[in-house]
């Protein structure tokens, strides 16, 4: 079977697979259906602040899983929902920052800079519209370049990359996730190390619990789900109460403007382009390296449109900060554009470098049948590989995915100001309680509660004293596969102690590791006016 | 001597594949409450699916409520011990495999998996294991991969437990070919590796049926003492050399001391559903496995204590 | 180009009202009227302060306390937990061949952990400022573990107690694990826990008992029980699969 042959099978398999209902004898595919819902939930979730895409991503797994099992057939359909939450919600982020001066994350509050002057204006539809098109186009220029670059790369690594140099990368991806993500370099590497010790608690060779200290409620380890779950959730959830907890709950959101009249000028689209395009190369670029976001997409997508802008804009026109459409678009073309890249390193490689492909991550490996990694992109003929039809068939979603963000996105995203509403302090505690119902489901033993709530504990403690909690739990999903890899080099190597510096392709890698650690660690982020420096006053 | 021969009897069949007996009823014994199915292995795998649909049939036949749960890890060991916990009046059952109990309790050097803490109820079927190789390579035949090590050839081979692990090393050890044994995940793990070429040979336990029937694959050696259903050609492991098998069956075990007539009557319907190819776990078990095999009571007892002492004897032969 | 950002930023920088969430992987935001208070407040209590002393942090400083346990747990662990608690040494003889043992992953965990603090403590050299942490952090965490304990503790032991209750009233011999499927009984537990577990948190944030949080966590309980329970036939609510 060659590529198109396997393109075609992947469309098919979207289209062909299982059917959520049957209705005017037709039946109605499972996976378009739920990447609808999914799209409708995101954009939902995006708009709600104190929510965020991965938030909806954890909580619905388990529901899926319990709807669809865990055959190969529930794949595209839980995928389905999955991509259309990460879509929805990079789009929906926008709307409470446009309308309300809130966001539902950091990287939408470089949207409010300039969208919610606009809307001051009275030109909030206008800022809407501006935001939803650039966004839009982001999202699709970065699944053009997923659709080419994931196989490319997956088939690269698996040719010319073995044991131990496999080994290597994900040395250095790890090394590249404690380095950038956060404020410092050490504690990433302190957040990366814990998430590896705590990935082979009972993970041993011969069935010795290791690392359990004789307890036989550890003897089955961490459950995966429990783990991700509570750091990234239920950590979240106490940090966020706790801001309510001592200074109350906070005032509902006050309406600035209304005004539905006015969408886009012409000319507008014109206008925002050339900001738009270039943003959206930048965070197709940036998304494609694990560990870096959205975040920093949105605000260097900001800071070089405003060079641009600076020199171009005519006399009358508003600055950056002021209502410039361009600074909307420079923005929210780089943060949606971070979305498809980012899948770029889990499907060719497995390793996940944001919250939303270490949910895919999660999803394949509750369902299996899918392993995120090189392996899926074999093009065997004339046996078929069903890994690579799925991975096609994830690539037809993204593709809807677009064309439902270009088409139904604008409505589903005017109509969510009402989400900016919802009480954060009623939300949080419903959330947690969602979470944990879920993972009993799943384990079926208070046990896991508790595991749960002490990872939550320990996301607590990391938020705290400012360590990231994403290279922790990056390291928990890659802590297995590095074991593994670096016992088979070893093992095919005939037991040699330099098995990693065997081949110039491993030698390179591990100094581009040591290279990251210490060259980023250099810049001393702590003492430049960094933005998020820690001056916080942690209270 | 009557009685003696009747057991001899009674014990080679209970070993060779195949039904022993027809499953007589369960009686009119029903549980106090409902039953808890704690499953050994991960969600979505053969041992799993089989597991469900045996507790759906439950359900459907002798209107039972069934409540699986899972309990994987350690090649059975977590599921073994926390049924040994639970009350011994019928309404608690796990399904391991017969190496939980063998092999893998000695290695864990765990008193809590002793035997005397089950009561064994029933198998479902025999592990296909088989040693495969892609058709037409170098390895397709045991004097292919006998001349091949000769030469001096790199033999990478998979498996997917320590067992596994030692009896190949044992093979080598006996035949002269030296293996280079790779750990992969589960038998469909090890199946990945031969089909990306990672691997050279591999023992897989019925995940390779449908690429032996095609023609992909070959099964090269028997890993059971008796041929495979679909290769029986392959010479089994006894007669290239090995003293020892990788024989195993699925099995349901319950906590210590348990009720006869509950015992009775679950093995009853574990058999009676198994065996039957009209109810879907009957079919499954037909299809992946070759068909199901029943055995319990005494001469289930009698197979776990002679699998738990030939592990034993592995374990010296090996000598780590 | 990250100072003209940055420096941009600062002359202009929005105004959440709310505490934003972050991606999981960075620091929240501070509140910059919160930070003009705190400066105002630090210069109010000591008046101002010299460079120098600016400069001259005190010792121990939260990251620094944190990147010398990272090194002192890290040593102890590597020395003594790992060989104590692992399957197998660094490296073994296994089937006549060399491999890696049980206890070189978690080595080379733990000294990527000792790596970290190092590296921590280097950093902090150049820092200027430091976190500050403060107790009100460990009251919250405290009291949300109580929260969940007796949530938790609500739902495992409100079904049998019932159980025993009625059970002695109706002079039966029935208990909760016989009846932990039907259907009064497998819901009680959880109702009252996860009730509890969301009606606390929000009556203790709005600092008053109100009907309305009881009714909010009555219903999230029920919506629970709802997806999960009613369409699907095998799953388990807290506490079916401990009983």
């Amino acid at each position: 079977m060659g590529v198109f042959d396997y393109v075609l099978a992947g469309i098919l398999a979207v289209f062909q697979g299982p059917l959520l209902f049957e209705g005017l004898g037709f039946g109605i595919p499972a996976a378009p259906l739920m990447l609808f819902f999914g799209f409708f939930v995101g954009i939902a979730v995006g708009a709600t602040p104190g929510l965020a895409g991965p938030m909806a991503m954890a909580i619905s797994l388990p529901i899926l899983i319990s709807i669809f099992g865990v055959r190969p057939e529930a794949l595209l359909p839980v995928f389905g929902f999955l991509i259309g939450v990460m879509k929805g919600a990079t789009i929906g982020g926008a709307v409470p920052a446009i309308l309300f001066n809130i966001s539902g994350t950091p990287d939408a509050m470089m949207t409010a800079l300039d969208g919610y002057p606009l809307a001051r204006k009275g030109q909030a539809r206008r800022a809407l519209r501006i935001a939803h098109v650039s966004s839009a186009s982001g999202d699709t220029l970065s699944d053009i370049v997923l659709f080419v670059c994931a196989p490319f790369l997956a088939v690269l690594v698996e040719r010319f990359l073995d044991l131990p140099e496999k080994t290597a990368l994900i040395i250095l991806s790890l090394a590249f996730v404690a380095a950038i993500m956060g404020d410092s370099v050490g504690k990433g590497l302190i957040s990366v190390a814990l998430g590896l010790l705590a990935a082979f608690v009972a993970s041993g060779e011969d069935f010795y619990p290791r690392l359990t200290f004789g307890l036989d409620a550890l003897s089955g380890g961490f459950p995966l789900t429990a783990v991700v779950l509570g750091v990234l959730i239920v950590g979240e959830i106490f940090a966020s109460i706790e801001h309510m907890w001592w200074n109350g709950p906070e005032p509902p959101a006050k309406v600035e403007d209304t005004s539905k009249r006015g969408g886009l000028r012409p000319g507008d689209v014109r206008r925002i382009a050339p900001y738009a395009f270039r943003s959206a190369v930048l965070g197709t670029t940036i998304g494609a390296l694990p560990g870096v976001g959205s975040t920093l997409a949105a605000t260097l997508g900001y800071a070089f449109g405003h060079q641009r802008y600076k020199m171009r804009k005519a006399p009358g026109d508003p600055q950056f900060g002021d209502g410039a459409p361009e600074g909307i678009a420079a923005t929210e073309a780089a943060n949606s554009a971070v979305s498809g890249a980012n899948l770029i390193p889990v499907l060719s490689l497995g390793i996940p470098g944001n919250a939303a492909a270490v949910f895919i991550v999660l999803a394949a490996d509750s369902i299996g049948g899918f392993n995120p990694g090189p392996s899926v992109f074999k093009f065997t003929s004339p046996e078929v590989n069903p890994e690579l039809v799925v991975a096609f068939g994830i690539f037809t979603l993204m593709a809807l995915g677009n064309l439902l963000n270009w088409t139904a996105g604008w409505y589903v995203m005017r109509a969510m100001g009402i989400m900016s509403r919802v009480n954060r302090h009623v939300l949080m505690p419903i959330v947690l309680l969602v979470t944990l119902t879920a993972i009993y489901v799943q384990e079926t033993n208070l046990g896991a509660l508790w595991i749960i709530v002490g990872f939550g504990v320990l996301g607590y403690v990391f938020r705290k004293v400012g360590i990231a909690v994403l290279p922790f739990v990056i390291a928990y999903i890659l802590a297995g596969a590095l074991e593994r890899a670096a016992r088979q080099a070893f093992s095919a190597s005939g037991a040699d102690p330099f098995f990693l510096f065997s081949s110039p392709v491993s030698i390179v890698l591990i100094v581009a590791a040591v290279a990251v650690v210490t060259l980023l660690s250099r810049e001393a982020k702590l003492s430049v006016g960094h933005r998020h420096a820690s001056t916080v006053d942690q209270r | 001597m009557l009685k003696m021969a009747v057991r001899c009897a009674v014990l080679v069949a209970a070993v060779s594949t195949g039904p022993v007996v027809a499953a007589a009823d369960p009686g009119n014994w029903t549980p106090p409450g409902p039953i808890k199915l704690i499953i050994g292995f991960p969600a979505g795998g053969g041992v799993d699916t089989q597991a469900r649909l045996i507790a759906q049939a439950m359900e459907d036949r002798y209107g039972w409520t069934v409540l699986p749960q899972q309990v994987p890890g350690n090649g059975g060991n977590n599921a073994a011990l926390a049924v040994a916990k639970e009350p011994a009046d019928g309404t608690a059952l796990a399904i391991i495999v017969t190496e939980t109990l063998g092999y893998n309790a000695i290695v864990a050097e765990n008193p809590k998996l002793a035997l005397e803490n089950f009561t064994p109820l029933a198998t479902t079927a025999r592990f296909q294991m088989g040693l495969v190789a892609r058709a037409g390579g170098e390895f397709d035949s045991w004097g292919k991969v006998k001349a091949a090590s000769k030469a001096g050839k790199p033999i990478r081979l998979g498996v997917a437990t320590p067992r596994i692990a030692d009896v190949t090393y044992h093979l080598g050890l006996e035949s002269g070919v030296d293996f280079n044994i790779v750990n992969f995940k589960g038998g469909a793990g090890v199946m990945n590796g031969i089909n990306a070429g990672d691997l050279d040979l591999g023992w897989v336990a019925g995940v390779q049926s449908k690429y032996v029937k095609s023609g992909e694959m070959v099964n090269v050696l028997s890993g059971i003492p008796t041929p495979l259903v679909d290769s029986p050609d392959a010479p089994t492991l006894g007669k290239v050399g090995s003293k020892f098998y990788i024989d195993g069956y699925f099995v349901f075990v319950g906590p210590a001391g348990m009720d006869k007539k509950a015992r009775a009557a679950l093995a009853e319907a574990i058999a009676a559903i198994a065996m039957d190819p009209e109810t879907k776990a009957g079919a499954m078990l037909a299809r992946a496995f070759g068909g199901a095999s029943a055995i319990r009571g005494d001469a289930l007892e009698q197979y776990l204590a002679k699998d738990r002492s030939a592990a034993k004897k592995l374990l010296q032969a090996v000598s780590r | 180009m990250r100072m003209i950002v940055f420096a941009r930023l600062k002359s202009n920088p929005p105004t959440p009202s709310v505490r934003i969430a972050e991606p999981f992987g960075q620091v929240p935001e501070p509140h910059p009227r919160r930070l003009e208070r705190r400066g105002q407040r630090m210069s109010r209590r000591s008046g101002a302060r010299t460079e120098k002393e600016n400069r001259d942090l005190p010792r121990l400083t939260p990251d620094r306390v944190i990147g010398l346990l990272a090194i002192v747990l890290g040593i102890v662990a590597i020395l003594w937990w790992v060989p104590a608690d692992a399957g197998s040494p660094l490296i073994e003889r296994v089937r006549g061949r060399l491999r890696i043992g049980d206890a070189m992953a978690p080595t080379v965990a733990l000294a990527i952990l000792v790596l970290g603090g190092v590296v921590l403590l280097l950093e902090t050299r150049l820092a200027k400022h430091s976190i500050r942490l403060s107790p009100r952090s460990l009251i919250f965490l405290v009291h949300c573990l109580i929260v969940i304990a007796v949530a938790f503790a609500l739902m495992r032991w409100i079904g049998p107690i019932a159980v025993a209750g009625w059970a002695a009233a109706t002079d039966s011999t029935a208990t909760y694990r016989d009846l932990r499927d039907t259907v009064p009984w497998k819901y009680l537990g959880f109702l009252v826990g996860g009730t509890f577990l969301v009606a606390t948190p929000i009556v203790l944030c709005e600092r008053r008992f109100s009907l309305r949080a009881v009714l909010i966590g009555l219903f999230s309980a029920a919506a629970m029980m709802a997806v999960y329970d009613l369409p699907f036939d095998d799953l388990l609510l807290p506490p079916n699969g401990d009983v």
